[in-house]
């Protein structure tokens, strides 16, 4: 899949959820994987950063998390 | 003093009735063993009419059917009875021995660096990073319970000594596990292979 899924974590940081190809779309991976009560966003993989050296200092502005909220 | 029946017009009809169809002599020389055997009939007779036989096609059996036990690594269409598969299965996993066998539930390789790249898996819906080294991975179909067992191995792809792997704490649950990669002196940090299995 050429998606990504990113939620905010407890630390304050961007999760950022890579789905297999195991029968379910991104969406119920979102739904089953984001943990119960965080907001998500699904994002094109073009989005995320491939440079990680300042990868423990990215963030994410909660109110753009608008595709829905773990189950 | 006898005397015969005298027959109706209707009964001479119903008598014509009952022969039309018949060859003519069809049985004029057949004994009546062999009117009776019933290798000399020919036609067909519905299998519903047959106590007790089933259909060649798509039978469903019942009771406690029972088979010729295959020969030991046979790979045909015959029928595999419970005698084989005891023996098959562990042979075709080579696990000789009587030692008893327990599965891998789920597995995964990833390449942490750079971006997660999921390389192989089975049982794996998808790996949440959250930040350098760390990472969840959850589960298609969840575990029975949280006591399975997680091995693991990284490859760290930079010069220097081996990897870490280890298991985050309070991370093991029945819908995922927190695994975190590091690089031999306890910093966490991106490996180039991540191998887990779950077994249970």
């Amino acid at each position: 899949m050429d998606q990504r899924i990113i939620y905010q974590n407890d630390e304050g940081g961007v999760a950022i959820i890579t789905p297999c190809e195991c029968g379910l779309t991104i969406e119920q991976i979102a739904d089953k994987d984001v943990p119960t009560g965080k907001a998500y966003k699904i994002v094109d993989v073009a989005d995320i950063p491939t440079d990680r050296q300042w990868r423990n200092e990215w963030t994410v502005d909660e109110a753009d998390l608008t595709d829905g909220v773990g189950a | 003093m006898q005397y015969n029946s005298i027959h109706t017009g209707e009964d001479i009809d119903a008598g014509i009735s009952k022969t039309q169809g018949v060859a003519s002599n069809a049985t004029a020389n057949a004994t009546d063993a062999q009117l009776r055997d019933r290798e000399t009939h020919t036609g067909t007779q519905p299998l519903s009419s047959i106590s007790g036989a089933a259909a060649l096609a798509s039978p469903t059996f019942t009771g406690t059917p029972a088979a010729p036990t295959a020969a030991a690594e046979t790979n045909t269409t015959q029928i595999a009875t419970t005698a084989y598969t005891r023996t098959a299965i562990p042979n075709v996993l080579n696990a000789s021995g009587v030692a008893p066998m327990f599965a891998c539930r789920a597995w995964i390789n990833f390449n942490g660096t750079g971006g997660t790249v999921i390389l192989a898996n089975g049982n794996v819906s998808s790996i949440a990073d959250h930040a350098v080294g760390d990472y969840t991975i959850n589960f298609t179909i969840k575990m029975l319970e949280a006591n399975y067992c997680i091995t693991g191995s990284t490859q760290r792809g930079t010069s220097g000594g081996a990897g870490d792997f280890g298991v985050r704490n309070n991370s093991i649950t029945r819908e995922s596990v927190g695994v975190v990669t590091a690089d031999g002196t306890g910093v966490l940090e991106d490996a180039s292979t991540v191998s887990v299995a779950i077994f249970r």
